[in-house]
């Protein structure tokens, strides 16, 4: 019991003159002011907003193309009325799980910057 | 100023300074950034040198500097970054100091002691602050030193009590075992029921020879200490062959964390103590725990006495950490005040440094008291050079005002380009393979939009040129957030500093995306197909005499013979691409000769070069553009019309006919053709070799034995390019000879060269076509949302990855080198040296 108690005492006195010295950061960091959900880091969070903003685009553009019937997105004539109907939507769809992964990779994103 | 296309005109000149004025002169000139010091010392080391001293007071500097930065670093405080101010402050203050320098120069009349002036008092100050301040925190870092380690030892004394009060307690509690065992081992131990350790027997006095017939309790002696953990394993071994096992070693099961006070690492340590008998091992164990830097420390056996002891090392402890946080205090106070004006020091310092190393290479003339420095300015710099060695006078205070004036030499002038921070790129380009030589045409103008386009051609995309756009805007948008920043990675650099050239490369990679109508791998309808495809018939023209206004038909996607049609198409536009920059450096290389003079190689040179290029390659342009816009019935191949030219020249098989009177014009090519060569070969050796023998015999006339080394000059001054004219005519020949054959070679394999542009861009548009459709599509055609989702993710990763990445980088090489060896090579001597003027405001290179 008296060991755990003196060598506390120590580590807590040791801690707070290094604080004293040390940056600000590390005494931010102790009582927990930072990110309160890093899922993803910094680099990571950028790459999926921008990677989830090209997705959401260019799938809704896709899902208007095949649900009008375009020729640009099936040259060849492969698809029929009705399968590229069908594709349209699901274009639809993942555009809008793209929009869900943008706004959760931009929050992340937010959180990692505002420190 | 003059323009990028000829580089800046440069001359040499020569200026005298007093010496006093020497430093303020090379500042202010540094501050005007136009001279390029020439070394008048050259025969010196740099320990012969007249300012070595100061340069090494420089570099004493710098160490305290860096000593500083480490400690202000290793305290974790924020560096204040350089402020303007600060210079400014300085400079002012230089400006008192040196006039107060100059008026006691004045006064005691030694003017010739040392040319110090304003930087060099300034500097002196600067020394003496740095000398006090390193001093002081050297006399800190002691004083914290000693501290901690005394807290140290506190620590582990604390820690020590506390734990080996267990083992006490342990050794009471199952004494009996121990007393057993011990007194079995000695011979002449006394009764089994005593007590282990029963009488208080502190450290030293427990020596077992000096058994005190009073105590009738075993006399253990003990060693208590701690000892890093890593070698307590070790340390058990040793200890257990030392005593052959007769020793009893406790050690705590928990380890305490400390930091080494000498080197700050975090170091964990074990406490532990051993019991023995008899008074040889007592100094067995203590030699081992010293060897393995175990710190012992005494502890008293009774529980009382060690609270007591206990107590007394935490009334100390406070103590010494009232100590430890007013000197932590202290420390960062003095180094707080280090850090706000760190940078702004090592800016002066480096300032200074530079200074001297440039004054380095003047020249001092003791007689005359004064310094002499030469260096190559750009004429345009004469009003600046005459300004700042005004300045430097009247900075120094000295008597006597600085002059220059222009030295005539036969040494090469350096190339000077004054670029803008758009041009910057495109030049640095050129000069990487070879500096232009001084006053040649300029291949860097053109690149600014010749590069952009060649990439282009390869690169073209749509949808990729619009991401690159995007990324370089971003660059460019962003570019003073972005220079601010400290410790960009080198790979970033690299692209940061490109980023114009990467934006054009992007503008007109989108370009020639429309004109292929390709975006990322799909073909855009914009103005309506002239192709109607029925789903069980072919392909027809809906409307045969309307041609799709821009581009290429989207009708050709999702054609089956595709391929054929891109095949020749792109084939055919690098020809057309690679034979026009090559004629267009062949035509530089007249705007050459003409701006030197020399009107031989207009005659000799140029007319043969454009004649084979356009008689060989031009024709077959002509041929292409030709085929193109004419409806020929079985339409022979270029190819082969082309060979056959050559082969079969006179007459023209029925298969190679395009146009009437073919034969005729075809012949009259290779004629002209098979005059070229030896029309590049021969004449230009033979009119030197004649011009030589006449002045030979001129100078033969009028001196009557003249030798051919008075010749040189003479001829010279027609011929400033003329290297060989005074030397050897077997060196003209050869030359010209390994000139003709590069070029009727190059002719041929530089435009076969030209054709990666076809292979290339084939190769990106096929690529992102296939990973279009055998990743997105397949996604898509499933129809499912959850796969379309993962398939774009996969399709968007490699488009950067592949497309973006690695294509671009290979349509970037292949562009570079077009332009280096195809181009260049044309008209470009690439001989010259780069102007590097001193220019104290501009960011110190790595010395």
């Amino acid at each position: 019991m008296m060991v755990l108690v003196v060598t506390n005492g120590w580590r807590q006195s040791t801690r707070r003159r290094r604080n004293q010295i040390g940056s600000q950061d590390e005494a931010g960091s102790t009582s927990g002011t930072k990110c309160k959900w890093p899922i993803c880091g910094y680099g990571c969070s950028a790459c999926c907003s921008v990677i989830s903003a090209w997705g959401l685009v260019m799938l809704a553009v896709l899902g208007f193309l095949f649900s009008g019937n375009d020729n640009l997105v099936d040259p060849e004539g492969e698809m029929n009325k009705s399968d590229k109907e069908k594709t349209g939507t699901a274009c639809y769809i993942a555009a809008g799980m793209y929009l869900a992964t943008f706004i959760f990779s931009v929050w992340q994103f937010k959180l990692n910057t505002s420190k | 100023m003059g323009s990028l296309f000829r580089s800046e005109e440069m001359h040499l000149i020569e200026m005298v300074v007093q010496a006093e004025a020497a430093h303020a002169t090379v500042e202010e000139l540094g501050r005007t950034g136009v001279v390029q010091f020439v070394d008048l010392n050259p025969e010196l080391n740099a320990f012969q040198r007249s300012y070595v001293n100061d340069v090494k007071r420089c570099d004493e500097l710098e160490r305290k500097l860096r000593f500083f930065k480490e400690q202000v670093e290793k305290a974790g405080l924020p560096i204040a970054p350089k402020t303007e101010a600060g210079a400014a402050a300085t400079e002012a203050s230089s400006l008192v100091q040196g006039a107060r320098r100059g008026r006691r120069y004045g006064g005691a009349g030694a003017g010739m002691a040392a040319p110090a002036d304003a930087g060099g008092a300034n500097l002196d100050d600067l020394e003496e602050h740095f000398v006090e301040l390193e001093a002081g925190l050297v006399q800190l870092n002691a004083n914290q030193e000693i501290l901690d380690s005394a807290a140290n030892e506190l620590t582990e004394l604390q820690c020590l009590l506390a734990q080996t009060s267990v083992f006490f307690d342990d050794a009471g509690a199952a004494g009996d075992v121990f007393v057993s065992q011990t007194s079995a081992l000695d011979a002449n131990g006394p009764s089994a029921s005593s007590p282990l350790l029963g009488t208080g027997g502190r450290l030293g006095e427990s020596a077992p020879g000096a058994g005190t017939a009073s105590s009738r309790a075993v006399q253990l002696g003990y060693v208590s200490g701690l000892l890093e953990q890593t070698k307590m394993a070790r340390f058990e071994r040793l200890l257990w062959r030392a005593t052959r096992g007769n020793h009893i070693l406790r050690q705590c099961t928990e380890a305490v964390e400390l930091s080494d006070p000498a080197s700050g690492e975090p170091v964990s340590k074990i406490a532990f103590i051993v019991f023995f008998q008899g008074a040889r091992l007592r100094t067995k164990i203590t030699k081992m725990c010293e060897s393995y830097g175990a710190n012992l420390y005494e502890t008293p056996d009774t529980a009382s006495a060690r609270q007591q002891l206990l107590v007394e090392v935490e009334a100390r402890m406070d103590d010494l950490e009232l100590t430890l946080d007013s000197a932590a205090e202290q420390r960062e106070r003095v180094l707080s005040v280090i850090a706000a004006s760190l940078e702004d020091w090592l800016d002066i310092v480096n300032r200074e440094q530079r200074i001297y190393h440039a004054l380095n290479l003047w020249k001092s003339d003791v007689s005359s008291r004064a310094l002499v420095a030469r260096a190559w300015a750009p004429v345009w710099g004469d009003s600046q050079i005459e300004a700042a060695l005004a300045r430097g006078v009247a900075r120094s205070g000295a008597s006597v005002q600085s002059f220059f004036e222009v030295k005539v030499t036969s040494s090469p002038p350096p190339t000077y380009f004054v670029t803008n921070k758009y041009t910057a790129g495109f030049q640095a380009l050129m000069d990487a393979y070879g500096m232009a030589r001084y006053q040649e045409a300029n291949a860097g103008v053109f690149t600014i939009i010749t590069f952009p386009f060649l990439f282009a051609v390869m690169f073209g995309d749509l949808g990729h040129g619009a991401l690159l756009t995007m990324f370089a805007a971003i660059l460019v948008a962003y570019e003073g957030r972005i220079a601010r920043i400290p410790g960009r990675p080198e790979m970033f650099n690299m692209l940061f500093n490109g980023r114009y050239l990467i934006l054009a490369m992007g503008v007109f990679a989108m370009y020639a995306g429309l004109l292929y109508n390709d975006c990322f791998g799909f073909s855009i309808d914009f103005f309506g197909s002239n192709w109607s495809r029925p789903s069980d018939g072919d392909a027809h023209l809906i409307d045969p005499d309307r041609v799709y206004p821009f581009g290429v038909d989207p009708g050709w996607a999702g054609a089956t013979n595709k391929l054929q049609f891109y095949n020749s198409f792109k084939m055919k536009t690098a020809i057309i691409y690679g034979v026009t920059q090559m004629l267009f450096g062949v035509v530089l290389s007249l705007t050459n000769h003409l701006y030197y003079g020399n009107y031989i190689d207009v005659w000799t040179r140029f007319i043969p070069e454009v004649l084979f290029l356009g008689g060989m390659f031009g024709y077959m342009v002509i041929l292409i553009i030709y085929k193109w816009v004419t409806v020929i019935p079985d339409p022979p191949l270029i190819l082969t019309v082309m060979i056959d030219m050559f082969l079969k020249a006179g007459s023209v098989p029925a298969k190679d006919e395009m146009y009437s009177g073919q034969g005729a014009v075809q012949i009259i090519l290779v004629f002209v053709l098979l005059v070229a060569i030896p029309w590049l070969l021969l004449p230009k050796p033979i009119i030197l070799w004649m011009r030589k023998k006449a002045a030979a015999r001129r100078a033969g006339h009028s001196h009557g034995g003249a030798t051919e080394a008075l010749l040189a000059p003479a001829a010279d001054g027609t011929e400033p390019e003329g290297d060989g004219h005074g030397h050897d005519m077997g060196e003209i020949v050869i030359h010209q000879i390994i000139h003709t054959i590069e070029y009727v070679l190059g002719t041929v394999s530089n435009t076969a060269s030209y054709l990666r542009l076809w292979a290339l861009s084939l190769a990106h548009a096929e690529l992102s076509e296939v990973i279009l459709d055998q990743v997105l599509f397949r996604g898509l055609k499933a129809g499912s949302a959850p796969l379309i989702f993962a398939a774009f993710t996969v399709w968007a990763l490699a488009t950067v990855g592949i497309l973006m990445i690695m294509e671009s980088l290979s349509a970037f090489l292949h562009a570079l080198r077009l332009h280096w060896v195809e181009f260049l090579s044309k008209f470009g001597a690439s001989d010259g040296w780069k102007f590097e003027p001193f220019n104290l405001d501009a960011p110190v290179a790595a010395e």
